[in-house]
């Protein structure tokens, strides 16, 4: 009995949009994959926990007891800024949409000889 | 590899998949549980600011006027599609193993699975309810994925058929003898088995038009050694000799089948059942005379229209007791669920 890889024209097709601009909708389809996602890695982390306690190599104290020396903590530190900085700079750049501007305006500018 | 089971429910094939189904189902339980409230306070607020419509068309147009339907619309369907897409991708993996596990329970008890390989199921019976790649009829997988995939649909609380089984055990049983039940639209025969297990002296058959379904259902019940018979038919064309079965069950089969089909199956299930059987009915409720509140007309209409169910709205809106009385029987409230939003009805022939 043959049976196709893919399947299904609902989940496999255009989709739906709900919202007037449906960059609001791809919006939320990205947060809930990227939800999906970070819980994937956090199970996965918790479960490699459990089996390295379960063969005597206890990671989880360690981790918790681990104490990381200046220039680590220094470099975590600017990691996760520009984690959060590229996460949130969208709503940085264009707080209003006044201060976007618009698809209609001329990229040429006048630049001084 | 093989993950083995989460009791009588089949597990994933890779722990990411399990992680990221189990996320979908925890973003599932907050859009239903916390989210839709929501969605009734503000769309209702709305709905009361347009003059409280009635048309449906009109209500959904108020409760547009709320932000908050239209992210809650996103996300359901979203959370649908990723369910369907990874539980199918997950299982898929296993493809062959499956279909090989489908075979030998088949060689094992063919006498207790019944279809005709010519049988072709009908147009609306194929639609891809509940977004469901490939609907009840067209994925040799579909019996695995749907079993997968309602544990995500009950966020959770059916995943050793809990519900089944208090519905089993909720079917009204007819005065004198029970010898023979039918459980029409059995699916992948969850409540089939029970209705076993509660009633092991009576002969149980479980129908249904998707033969994906019942080939799982009839794995499942030779794996666990349970004694029921599974067939392929249409639910309004059985065979079945006349007044032959004591009782008939049916959990959701009605809002899933187009509205000139209901009165046939209704017409059908009176003929086959014995003067004095009982038909139990655990169904999607109607609003027959106007008596579902807004929000609730609102979840019914997009679900039908955003989930598949093309033929839920024609369901609701019917008069399906109207339709039990007029093929000749007694119809009475039936015993009360732990699930609210479903009507229980029992229909004894007359």
């Amino acid at each position: 009995m043959d049976i196709p890889e893919k399947l299904g024209f609902e989940i496999n097709g255009p989709g739906r949009t709900y919202f007037d601009d449906v960059t609001i909708d791809n919006i939320i389809d990205s947060i809930m994959e990227l939800s999906a996602a970070v819980w994937t890695v956090r199970d996965r982390q918790i479960v490699l926990e459990t089996v390295l306690a379960e063969k005597g190599i206890d990671v989880t104290d360690a981790i918790e007891a681990y104490v990381p020396d200046q220039a680590s903590l220094d470099a975590r530190t600017a990691e996760r800024d520009a984690l959060a900085e590229r996460i949130f700079s969208g709503f940085l750049r264009r707080p209003t949409s006044e201060a976007a501007g618009s698809p209609n305006d001329p990229s040429l500018r006048e630049i001084a000889d | 590899m093989s993950r083995g089971n989460i009791g009588i429910l089949p597990r994933p094939t890779k722990l990411a998949d399990e992680s990221y189904l189990e996320m979908v189902q925890s973003m599932r339980k907050i859009l239903i549980q916390d989210f839709f409230p929501k969605v009734a306070e503000w769309g209702g607020k709305a709905h009361q600011e347009a003059g409280a419509p009635q048309d449906i068309e009109e209500i959904k147009e108020a409760y547009r006027q709320a932000p908050v339907p239209r992210a809650w619309q996103r996300g359901v369907r979203t959370q649908q599609e990723m369910m369907w897409r990874r539980t199918r991708e997950s299982f898929f993996v296993d493809a062959e193993e499956h279909q090989k596990a489908l075979e030998a329970a088949e060689k094992q008890a063919p006498e207790r699975l019944i279809y005709d390989p010519n049988f072709k199921p009908p147009g609306y019976t194929r639609q891809e309810i509940h977004l469901q790649p490939g609907g009840y009829t067209d994925d040799p997988m579909g019996g695995l994925v749907f079993h997968y995939g309602t544990k995500v649909f009950y966020e959770g609380t059916n995943d050793q058929d809990e519900l089944h089984a208090e519905l089993a055990s909720l079917m009204t049983k007819p005065e004198g003898k029970l010898e023979r039940v039918l459980d029409v639209g059995c699916s992948i025969g969850q409540a089939t088995l029970k209705l076993k297990e509660y009633n092991p002296e009576a002969e149980i058959i479980g129908l249904d038009v998707g033969l994906p379904l019942l080939r799982y259902g009839h794995m499942l019940a030779v794996e666990r050694d349970i004694d029921v018979t599974f067939q392929q038919a249409l639910a309004q064309d059985t065979d079945y000799e006349d007044e032959s079965f004591d009782a008939v069950f049916s959990y959701i089969l009605f809002h899933e089948v187009a509205l000139d089909v209901i009165p046939q199956i209704v017409k059908e299930m009176h003929r086959i059942l014995r003067p004095g059987g009982t038909f139990s009915i655990f169904e999607f409720p109607n609003n027959h005379g106007q008596t579902l509140e807004p929000a609730h007309r609102f979840l019914v209409n997009y679900d039908s229209l955003n989930n598949c169910e093309p033929f839920s709205i024609g369901f609701v809106e019917c008069d399906f007791k109207g339709m039990l009385e007029e093929a000749g029987f007694d119809v009475a409230e039936g015993p009360a669920c732990s699930n609210p939003f479903l009507q229980s009805i029992v229909a004894t022939k007359r």
